[in-house]
């Protein structure tokens, strides 16, 4: 594992998560309920193939104070030529314990399932911590983005950052149109979702 | 290893060093943010569907259906 020479930025998050259609809902409540809670998400869309994307991921990951790793998509992906499992989520996973272990102090990682237990059988390596469950619900994922972060002063509550994914859903059209994307796991759809979900959660941080 | 739970006091950025650290130019600040504040956050919560204002759902031709 190459030592990082760049900084760490302390509110960045890296989100290690399926980029598909099924998965849109929890995409987003990833990326609203970190930015309501202060961090910058984090992903890969948008980087290069081949190795250099290799290089790029391990960069974005020890650029990052913390990891989130969803393993909630472990079933078989059958879209053609072949029916596979997605090996992408743990092999990051992977580069993320790696990069924990050797920098404790820098890097804290969090371990994402839809279901209880199944971790320990389709990832037994990570046996002795349990994962935090989201059951593969919006909610789900507040909930346990609030478990996982905790912040002494101004925590939001569930419902509030609910409030904040419902008015941000509602905008989804209108921010894929600005961007000219055709999918929302495109590089540009990111950065505009994440602006307007930070604008979205200050404007109700004043509201209320 | 794996983590459960870490208290954070990092400061929170603001809307501006979002924009600035995306690297977004002035001008898509300002499309952006019309969709910010045209944005209705004060409509109550709905429990399911897709809420993307005209937009077709099963429970919206449900009620039209019924209306008829």
């Amino acid at each position: 594992m190459p030592r990082n020479a760049g900084k760490v930025t302390p509110n960045a998050v890296f989100l290690n998560i399926p980029y598909d259609q099924g998965f849109r809902s929890l995409y987003l409540a990833y990326i609203v309920g970190l930015v309501h809670l202060g961090f910058e998400p984090r992903v890969t869309l948008g980087l290069p193939d081949g190795t250099r994307r290799l290089d790029k991921i391990l960069e974005v990951i020890q650029g990052c104070s913390y990891s989130i790793h969803d393993l909630s998509r472990v079933e078989l992906d059958r879209k053609p030529p072949f029916a596979t499992p997605r090996f992408n989520m743990p092999f990051e996973l992977g580069l993320a314990v790696a990069w924990e272990k050797s920098n404790p102090k820098k890097h804290k990682l969090f371990v994402f399932e839809a279901k209880a237990f199944r971790v320990q059988k389709s990832l037994s390596d990570l046996n002795g911590t349990d994962p935090l469950i989201h059951r593969g619900q919006v909610s789900g994922v507040m909930r346990e983005l609030c478990n996982a972060f905790v912040r002494p002063t101004n925590q939001p509550t569930v419902p509030e950052m609910m409030r904040a994914y419902k008015a941000v859903y509602r905008h989804l059209a209108k921010i894929m149109a600005y961007a000219g994307a055709e999918s929302l796991f495109e590089a540009r759809a990111f950065r505009d979702l994440y602006f307007v979900s930070k604008g979205i959660t200050e404007k109700l941080q004043s509201h209320s | 290893m794996m983590n459960r739970s870490v208290i954070v006091t990092t400061p929170i950025p603001s809307l501006e060093e979002v924009g600035a650290s995306l690297g977004l130019s002035k001008a898509r600040q300002k499309a952006l943010m019309q969709i910010i504040v045209g944005s209705d956050t004060d409509r109550p919560a709905r429990r399911r569907g897709v809420t993307m204002s005209g937009v077709e759902t099963k429970r919206s031709r449900r009620r039209a259906a019924k209306r008829r």
